[in-house]
């Protein structure tokens, strides 16, 4: 392969800096990058004056809307130069396929669709939130008026979809918020793309001003130690957990408020009713595939470990094994935009398998190369390499009781599909309890659009949390005496 | 000569200039002979190698090349469940032992074993089989089940060490035999280091237990290593409530306290001992990178300095195993034992020898480990001639009771020797500056949702807090 350098800019509120430099390798050691230096533009990039935000106040929320759909039409991979550029350089470092990407490049636009963004906000925000003061009288008489302001924030976001650029950079501007997005070496040019966009579009539009966007290498002290102080930032808003957070760490003190989009995994139960006939199998197995193989199972949302109670006798293990082959032919046929083989597949996790095969006397390999694969577990013991299922790899887990399920439900565990609907309904509460944080019907865990829309994202409501929750109260003294008025009980 | 093409093993016991004096196209030769050998050998004997040859389609070997698919991974030695140490399912354990070894352990009945420590002891007890298992930093031990004909092989690995190349400086001023040992660590155990002290105290050390100075004289608990793994691993998960625990280990608790509380103490009195009976002499010393550092900077704090004879062997290798080491480390290991150099090596546990660097750096692999240098996407072995960069596998001919074949996570150079090195050893050489593939690929600042964090190292606290 011709190593290509591709070029990412700085963008800071509005001003696109081209000067490259320094060189960073990509990831799979493919693509690399030039970028300017951050270090030099520090003075810029931080906003040491909250009031900055004023601009954005005079804008009604409708208008914002405006804006992004503008920005949404504009997106196109066919015409974007930007964006396609940002698909070029994808190429090398996603664990998505050339087709998959396309598809996400393409289809970019409706990310910022009006009716969608304006749902999603209602639901996760409210949209009177962000628009005003909402008034409310509380019994003891104050009248209280509570409204979710904008904040200042640094985004570090995901690289393992695009869409993660996207969605950050819709939040920020419908919250009024100030984004200084911290891209990863996986996925540096799509919030910049979209960036270079909107100073194409409006370069004086206060949501333009609002963005800026950069790479700095992680944990690189000469940037982060004068970006994240309270003066120039209110809120850290780090995807990715640990990888992300012990650079960050060290700067948390009071004034900085961490929000960690930790990472997650995902997992499956699927009752009895399930295993009654071949045909019953087959659709079931096709609903799991989705779970399985949507996104190459690059996303935390993927199953990995899926629970099934067949029972863990030499029937139920039989039933098990047949229902492997059916789920490993499911994800052979799921079309192309949605799922692929992996073009770059995770040595450790080959190895895993290949000890697996080499040695156990415990277990059923069904496939297990690029093209994905399915493991049955012959006992009630997922593997121990669970936490490297990738590349549209599932481990089937037989189980006599669907307490071993819900027990293995942890903080880190997210999506749950479940089949038939009537367990999910028995048993969401428990596993609620033990940290699940979205429970949905088999088939549907990729769902963005409603889990977008609807969802509270990994049980902490980051959206709200990117607002400031501002109070007013106003207590009239003639109806409300003032405390010191009031004779001791 | 004609002897290594009929037992490849007994190449060990040639001396350092005789091995490094044959010509690469005669290692090669002799290479080829003892890998088809030990195919022969095997290939009904060992399950996993029967599996492995059926999968890659092998029948024969008949270039050294065709070699290169049956090298095993390191998952290889840890693909066991977790679940089994868990549920002290030492049966099971045993019948995936056995798919790795020539030897039959079907009449072995490992079910009163409780512990990992007590299966280790009941295959050294009772079979040949002498268990190496590693640090388990991810979670789980591998296991390796090498034997005691290996052990012994170690043994002449370490003599090989201080045959002397040439003019080269020699690293000890006394014959091998005469040089005491200092290990800083528990004397007995089951991981590589251990297996090699109880070979050298057997066979160069003619059943001499005092010229093997270890700091702590009791055994190193593989349980108590494997719970340490398995705390980070739930660790990591949110599981940690979860941890079974055998309550044999559990009974353990009050004396991993009592072996916690009694260190300082100890550290002192071996001090004493070292330089009561060793000041000024030549000695050979072995150990990790913190358990020398360790040793070190408490000696030099009570004022222990240059305690040795200046031609004295130090060797301080695996890594700093996570632990946060001063940049310079090595100056104070280098100033408490009084030598102007640390020992420069390459090996691993899964290699029954390991490599000396020779003056100008470089890693001479000795005839007896056949090296492939693969390409780390497709696998393809680079050809042997040149220099050529890549993922290092070798085969190890000491291996007579396992499969020699192994498969490294180690990018490296090598040259194969067509030009000779400046030092004057003949034959294939890795080139200064080896690391992991896991460092040279990754390590920046990719960012995904998917994952789980990892964590900390609180072993024994756990067991003496938490479990109770």
């Amino acid at each position: 392969m011709v190593e290509h350098l591709f070029q990412v800019p700085l963008i800071i509120r509005g001003r696109v800096i081209l000067d490259w430099d320094l060189e960073f390798g990509g990831r799979r050691g493919a693509a690399k990058f030039a970028t300017p230096d951050v270090r030099k533009h520090l003075d810029a990039l931080a906003l040491d004056t909250a009031s900055s935000l004023q601009d954005l106040y005079a804008l009604r929320f409708d208008s914002l809307l405006d804006y992004l759909a503008d920005l949404g039409t504009r997106l196109s991979l066919d015409r974007n130069p930007y964006v396609n550029e940002a698909f070029e350089l994808s190429r090398h470092t996603s664990g998505l396929s050339v087709e998959q990407l396309r598809n996400v490049y393409r289809t970019f636009g409706r990310l910022f669709d009006r009716e969608y963004l304006r749902e999603m906000m209602e639901r996760t925000v409210g949209v009177a939130y962000l628009e005003g003061w909402v008034q409310t009288q509380v019994s003891s008489g104050a009248r209280v008026g509570i409204r979710a302001f904008g904040a200042r924030a640094v985004h570090i976001v995901a690289g393992n979809h695009p869409g993660v650029s996207a969605l950050t950079i819709a939040r920020n501007a419908l919250t009024r918020s100030d984004a200084i997005i911290k891209t990863p070496s996986n996925d540096p040019l799509t919030a910049a793309a979209i960036a270079r966009t909107m100073v194409d579009m409006a370069p004086d539009h206060p949501l333009t001003k609002h963005l800026s966007v950069g790479y700095w290498k992680g944990g690189d002290s000469a940037v982060e130690q004068i970006l994240y102080q309270p003066r120039n930032i209110e809120k850290i808003i780090a995807w990715g957990g640990l990888a992300s957070i012990s650079h960050v760490a060290k700067y948390i003190q009071p004034g900085i408020d961490l929000i960690t989009l930790d990472p997650k995994l995902s997992s499956t139960i699927i009752g009895a009713e399930a295993f009654q006939g071949e045909a019953g199998m087959r659709a079931v197995a096709e609903r799991l595939a989705m779970d399985v193989g949507a996104n190459n199972q690059e996303g935390c949302i993927n199953a990995r470990v899926v629970y099934i109670e067949t029972g863990t006798d030499e029937k139920g293990v039989a039933t098990a094994q047949a229902f492997g082959k059916l789920l490993y032919a499911a994800i052979q046929a799921l079309p192309a935009h949605v799922s692929a083989p992996a073009e770059h597949y995770d040595p450790e996790l080959a190895e895993e398998i290949q000890g697996l095969r080499l040695t156990s006397a415990d277990h059923q390999i069904i496939g297990g190369g690029v093209e994905g694969g399915v493991i049955v577990s012959f006992t009630s013991d997922p593997v121990d390499f669970a936490r490297l299922l990738y590349h549209r790899t599932a481990n089937l887990v037989p189980v006599d009781d669907l307490e071993i399920p819900i027990l293995a439900v942890t903080a880190y565990t997210q999506t749950i599909g479940i089949y038939p609907e009537s367990l999910k309904a028995k048993i969401r509460d428990r596993l609620a309890l033990h940290g699940a944080q979205r429970l949905v019907s088999l088939g549907y865990a990729s769902n963005s659009n409603v889990m977008s829309v609807a969802g509270p994202q990994d049980a902490i409501e980051p959206t709200r949390r990117m607002c400031r929750w501002i109070v007013d109260e106003s207590s009239d003294p003639t109806r409300q005496p003032l405390a010191s008025q009031i004779p001791a009980a | 000569m004609n002897q290594a093409f009929d037992s490849p093993e007994s190449l060990i016991e040639l001396d350092t200039a005789n091995i490094y004096a044959l010509p690469a196209g005669v290692q090669a030769d002799i290479q080829l002979a003892g890998l088809r050998k030990r195919y022969v050998e095997q290939i009904k004997r060992i399950a996993i190698l029967g599996k492995l040859s059926e999968q890659q389609g092998i029948s024969e070997i008949r270039r050294i090349e065709d070699a290169a698919p049956l090298l095993l991974p390191h998952s290889t030695y840890k693909s066991y469940s977790l679940a089994v140490i868990e549920r002290s399912d030492f049966t099971r354990l045993t019948r995936w032992l056995a798919g790795l070894t020539v030897h039959d352990l079907t009449k072995l009945d490992a079910s009163s074993c409780e512990t990992i420590d007590d299966w280790v002891q009941l295959l050294d007890a009772t079979t040949p089989i002498r268990v190496i298992h590693s640090t388990g930093t991810s979670g789980k031990l591998s296991f390796l089940p090498r034997s005691e004909i290996e052990i012994e092989s170690m043994v002449h690995g370490y003599r090989r060490t201080f045959d002397r190349f040439r003019e080269e400086l020699a690293r000890i001023a006394v014959p091998v035999e005469q040089a005491a040992l200092i290990f800083p660590w528990y004397r007995h155990g089951a991981m590589a280091y251990h297996r090699l002290m109880d070979g050298l105290q057997k066979y160069l050390f003619r059943d001499d237990g005092r010229m093997i100075y270890a700091l702590n004289p009791g055994r190193l608990s593989a349980d108590a290593i494997s719970l340490a793994g398995r705390i980070r691993a739930a660790e990591a998960k949110g599981e940690l409530g979860k941890l079974q625990v055998a309550p044999k280990l559990l009974a353990r608790r009050a004396a991993f306290l009592k072996e916690q509380s009694e260190a300082p103490e100890r550290m002192q009195r071996f001090l004493a001992k070292l330089k009561r009976e060793l000041s000024g002499r030549s000695i050979a010393a072995i150990g990790s990178l913190p358990q020398q550092f360790d040793l070190a900077n408490t000696a030099l704090k009570n004022g222990v300095v240059a305690l040795f004879h200046p031609t004295s062997w130090i060797a301080a290798g695996g890594g700093n195993k996570g632990r946060d080491l001063p940049d310079d480390w090595d100056t104070t290991v280098k100033r408490f034992y009084g030598v102007p150099r640390l020992s420069d090596g390459y090996g691993m546990s899964e290699v029954v020898v390991g490599s000396r660097a020779c003056p100008n750096g470089r890693y001479h692999l000795p005839a007896y480990v056949v090296p492939f240098v693969l390409d780390p996407a497709t696998g393809i072995p680079a050809p042997r001639s040149g220099s050529c960069t890549g993922r290092l596998g070798v085969f190890d001919l000491n291996a007579r009771t396992y499969w020699g074949g192994f498969l490294t996570g180690d990018k490296v150079t090598l040259s194969w020797g067509d030009a000779p090195c400046g030092c004057g050893r003949l034959g294939p050489s890795l080139h200064p500056g080896i690391r992991r593939f896991t460092d040279a690929e990754g390590g920046d600042d990719k960012i995904t949702c998917a994952g789980a964090p990892d964590a900390h190292d609180k072993a024994i606290d756990y067991l003496l807090k938490e479990a109770g």
